[in-house]
């Protein structure tokens, strides 16, 4: 507790300096923009604003990049309520009452409810993490080499087998990811691997400049497929807000309290995130309502629910990043990039090294989070005004943005025709189904995975069964065999029970 | 819209062709997945990890290509349902990204970023002179000040008389 309240004093410090504090406000602008805007999402903001970190110091990169993400979760609720067009994918719930609230002349209601809702689901999952994250590390350092490939393996085989409508295409997309990995030089004997005789190859390849390609770029080529056919979109009726009532506030406690837990365990899980948070959340709130038939007609508690769910998946899922290093999704393991950029591994041991870092980030999301009601109510008007801009100046901007980002990294054309090759595949990727997430993932966790597997073995005489029998990850692995067969067991209930009923 | 074409035989999509461009990817890494350095004998090898993750591609491209075959089959008696997809436009945005990037090593970067917004946002629809020159010449001019005049990132200058030009930009955007 003492170390904890050191930490604390230690962030606020550093947070209330100016030049720290403004980077909580742009990220936060950042963040909600990209959030708000469909086809742009908070995750691309993170990407893209990684190259605008390499002059910054680690505890200013770190209050951008999560400032943004706890934005760019609460700014896709905009699109979704004034323009029934999720801004990004975790914000897909909010269309099914916040636009039918719209519909009836609430959308000020439905914008003020998601407001709020996301500002409190936030601010708990913070005090949450800040709360978890010592004792977890604690435990983290006790883990040994099978420990940790256990839990890379479970990790893996959690968004491998979530992410996608495909279980073979999720895997696919993993082995790809785990591939890309090992190009480059092998970690333990330190012999080059598929450098296919170029010298740039013996580097690796850079997973940032793969995500820039395959989240950036890719979706710039799918939404460019897929234009002419797109309809503009008007919003209706005049934007403000209006907050809840005590009385409505009443009323959605439970709704509230039982999505901000349910988001800050999913987002805890590996590759399950804000998205699945959301849909799980609305889910509970409509199962668990007097009403069920009214939800989708555009009732509060259908946008309180999935609106405090994603935003507490936040907090949620920076608790194995910073106890263990291991990234949960998309927005984490750019993070883990600008530990990298900075020479430092996200884990346990930062806890030690860092702690004004740790505190920071404890301190800046909490901050943030509460910073969304403030910048909410203020300048949802203003980002109103962002939806009107057409998607092919967006995309031109996004694109500079992508050259940029990849070209800065280390100045040279190569890792631009690098993520411009990884834009076309993000492309096909999309348009065939095959998920982002676990090639992203296995790109940033297979270097520490083939580690952690063949360190394994050479302390244990090359005896396979270690990941087995050490109980701990023994359960780790069990637990990664039973997310993978989940989509199977699910098929084959599914076909006897549709062979059964005719 | 959605037209309906009856088919027979079903349709070889480019879905089939990458698990096939997989396939034969994994084969040829697989082929190549070792090393004429001498390592630890009692180890497992660099190429361990490597030869599972392509063997593991290996069998999941085989996997997903017998499915295909077999859905292709199922639904060569049934009307198969064809979206109609904007082809052209997706060409020409990927060969404009790749003159872009071509543009930035020969003209420079801004002279570059300029053509290019204008392209892009034209091939995106937009036909205002105005907006297409006022964007262009925004978007260019502000990443060029955050990261040449903030950032201190060089940027590409191009060659012959671009690579003056791009110079001289550059030195009125310095702080």
């Amino acid at each position: 507790m003492d170390w904890l309240v050191t930490v604390m004093e230690m962030g606020v410090k550093i947070i209330t300096l100016p030049n720290y504090f403004v980077f909580i406000f742009i990220g936060l602008f950042i963040g909600v923009v990209f959030g708000a805007i469909p086809g742009i999402s908070g995750l691309m903001a993170i990407i893209l604003l990684v190259p605008f970190t390499y002059p910054l110091d680690i505890i200013q990169a770190m209050l951008l990049l999560t400032s943004t993400y706890c934005g760019g979760v609460f700014g896709g609720s905009i699109s979704s309520i004034l323009l029934n067009t999720p801004g990004a994918p975790e914000s897909v719930c909010t269309t099914f009452d916040g636009y039918p609230m719209t519909r009836k002349g609430l959308a000020a209601k439905a914008l003020g409810t998601a407001i709020e809702c996301s500002a409190i689901g936030g601010f708990l999952s913070a005090v949450v993490m800040t709360v978890a994250c010592a004792p977890l590390a604690s435990v983290a350092l006790s883990f040994d080499s099978p420990e940790y490939f256990a839990l890379v393996f479970m990790g893996l085989c959690v968004v491998t087998s979530i992410s996608g409508k495909s279980l073979v295409n999720g895997v696919i997309a993993l082995f790809i990811g785990l591939f890309l990995a090992s190009v480059g030089v092998s970690p333990i004997q330190g012999v080059p691997r598929y450098d296919l005789g170029f010298p740039q190859l013996r580097a690796g390849i850079d997973f940032i400049i793969v995500m820039i390609g395959v989240f950036a770029l890719g979706e710039i080529f799918v939404r460019f497929e897929t234009l002419s056919r797109e309809e503009s979109k008007k919003i209706e009726g005049k934007v403000g807000t209006n907050l809840l009532t005590i009385k409505e506030f009443l009323a959605l406690k439970w709704t509230i309290l039982r999505s901000f837990v349910t988001g800050t365990f999913i987002g805890f899980l590996p590759g399950a995130g804000a998205t699945i948070a959301s849909f799980v959340s609305y889910g509970m709130a409509r199962n668990l309502s007097d009403d069920p038939g009214k939800f989708g007609t555009g009732v509060l508690e259908g946008v309180a629910a999935p609106e405090t769910a994603n935003n507490a998946a936040t907090g949620g899922a920076m608790i194995p990043l910073l106890t263990l290093g291991i990234p949960g999704g998309g927005a984490t393991a750019v993070m883990i990039s600008a530990f990298m950029i900075k020479g430092l591994q996200p884990g346990p041991l930062v806890f030690m090294t860092n702690p004004e870092l740790i505190g920071s980030i404890f301190v800046g999301m909490i901050i943030a989070n509460l910073l969304i009601i403030i910048f909410g109510f203020i300048a949802v008007r203003a980002f109103t005004q962002f939806l009107k801009v057409p998607y092919a100046i967006l995309a031109s901007g996004i694109t500079l943005f992508c050259f940029l980002g990849a070209f800065a990294k280390r100045n040279v054309m190569y890792d631009v025709w690098v993520m411009l090759i990884f834009g076309i595949i993000g492309y096909f990727m999309k348009k065939y189904e095959y998920p982002v997430a676990p090639l992203v993932l296995g790109m940033v966790l297979g270097p520490l995975a083939e580690d952690k597997f063949l360190s394994s073995l050479i302390s244990y005489q090359n005896d396979f069964t270690i990941f087995f029998t050490r109980p701990i990850s023994g359960t780790m692995i069990m637990v990664a065999f039973c997310f993978l067969m989940y989509p199977l067991v699910m098929m084959v209930w599914k076909k006897r029970r549709s062979a059964n009923n005719t | 819209m959605r037209e309906k074409h009856p088919r027979k035989g079903g349709k070889i999509d480019g879905d089939f062709f990458f698990c096939l461009a997989l396939i034969i990817a994994a084969c040829f890494l697989l082929s190549i997945s070792s090393t004429t350095i001498k390592v630890d004998e009692n180890s497992l090898g660099p190429f361990f990890w490597p030869k599972v993750i392509l063997v593991g591609m290996l069998i999941c491209g085989a996997m997903k290509l017998f499915f295909h075959l077999r859905k292709r089959k199922s639904i060569s008696e049934d009307n198969h349902v064809n979206v109609p997809t904007n082809y052209k436009a997706l060409i020409f945005a990927v060969v404009l990204t790749f003159g872009y990037f071509l543009g930035i090593v020969l003209v420079g970067y801004p002279i570059a970023s300029l053509i290019f917004v204008i392209a892009l946002s034209y091939l995106g629809g937009i036909r205002s002179i105005k907006l297409l020159a006022s964007v262009s010449v925004g978007l260019t001019l502000i990443t060029s000040i955050l990261f040449v005049g903030v950032m201190y990132i060089s940027l590409p200058r191009g060659v012959w008389i671009f690579y003056d030009i791009t110079n001289w930009f550059f030195s009125l955007i310095k702080f």
